[in-house]
């Protein structure tokens, strides 16, 4: 079994992430843990896709076979990957598919301005690991990129 | 609950047969297989060339695996971790792993002579079947390091005289 949850910067992804994995024994995959601690220091000035795309794809090609081989074991997978795009989304509806997983996306669906109001509050505290400082630019170049999942993407029970 | 399971590890120098090892303990029911090699040459292509490289990127890559493992053993598998036990450091590191999921840890140890390791080592360059190629002055330069289990530390060790 696979959990996706999928929702804007902000929307309590993580946090979700951990208390869903507890309750139902699982493991999660925080991508912006992985893209700190693993690459972190080699972060450019200047952040572009161009340097950040790849290596979120070198994350994922190392999550894949981790999470196929706890599948195999029973133990579920919840993927904290943004999930922000619908591409990225139906990108792993076919590896579920292709796999025989059951798949199950969560959508935290929460107004712009809480969400801003909890970034600014993170900001301020970016001394916890795990989390990443997010400007507002980078902020509003994200709501640009979120695609909301469509009811028919979302067949089981939306959060 | 699921009950407790196992941390296995296996300390031993370049191609030892940590790797033969671990795939064959990988074969046990409920076991998931973590190789360090596998990761850091997916993650980090063309990164590390010195040893240097290496510690700086290990590092980092165990900072993000603890986590994770702790969470598969606590899911109730056991995991073969072929990452080299070969420092104190690093099996500080993985006594905590298995410390924090609650779980006991075994300590391959192989400790098979140089000139076995040297032999191994050129066939699987020339092979081209290992993720990283090791030069004979590579060996010498990692097997300065080399720091084995002291009894004091505590390991339950199975212990290992040959290659496997």
């Amino acid at each position: 079994m696979i959990h996706l949850v999928c929702g804007s910067t902000g929307a309590g992804k993580t946090t979700y992430s951990q208390q869903l994995a507890d309750e139902v024994g699982g493991m999660v995959f925080s991508i912006d843990a992985w893209m700190i601690t693993l690459f972190g220091q080699d972060t450019p000035k200047q952040l572009t896709p161009s340097w950040f795309m790849p290596r979120v794809e070198r994350c994922e090609a190392q999550m894949k076979p981790l999470v196929l081989r706890l599948a195999a074991l029973r133990i579920p997978s919840v993927l904290d990957l943004g999930f922000q795009r619908k591409e990225h989304r139906d990108s792993y509806r076919s590896f579920s598919a292709e796999h025989g997983l059951d798949l199950r996306m969560h959508v935290l669906d929460v107004p712009p301005d809480i969400r801003w109001a909890r970034v600014s509050r993170r900001n301020a505290h970016a001394d916890q690991p795990g989390t990443l400082n997010v400007s507002r630019s980078m902020f509003d170049y994200i709501e640009t990129i979120w695609e909301p999942p469509t009811d028919d993407e979302v067949n089981d029970t939306p959060v | 609950m699921p009950s407790p399971t196992t941390l296995h590890l296996l300390c031993g120098k370049i191609a030892a047969g940590k790797s033969t090892l671990a795939a064959r303990l990988a074969r046990a029911e409920r076991t998931v297989l973590v190789a360090e090699d596998h990761w850091l040459s997916t993650l980090y292509p063309d990164a590390i060339v010195t040893l240097e490289d290496y510690r700086e990127r290990s590092a980092r890559l165990e900072g993000m695996m603890a986590p994770h493992l702790a969470s598969v053993l606590r899911a109730g598998a056991a995991v073969v971790l072929d990452f080299h036990m070969n420092t104190r450091d690093r099996r500080d590191w993985a006594k905590d792993i298995a410390r924090e999921a609650g779980v006991d840890a075994v300590l391959h140890w192989l400790d098979p002579p140089d000139a076995v390791c040297r032999a191994r080592l050129r066939a699987r360059n020339a092979a081209g079947t290992h993720a990283y190629e090791v030069s004979d002055a590579m060996f010498d330069r990692f097997t300065a390091h080399y720091d084995p289990p002291d009894p004091s530390e505590g390991w339950t060790i199975e212990r290992y005289d040959g290659a496997p």
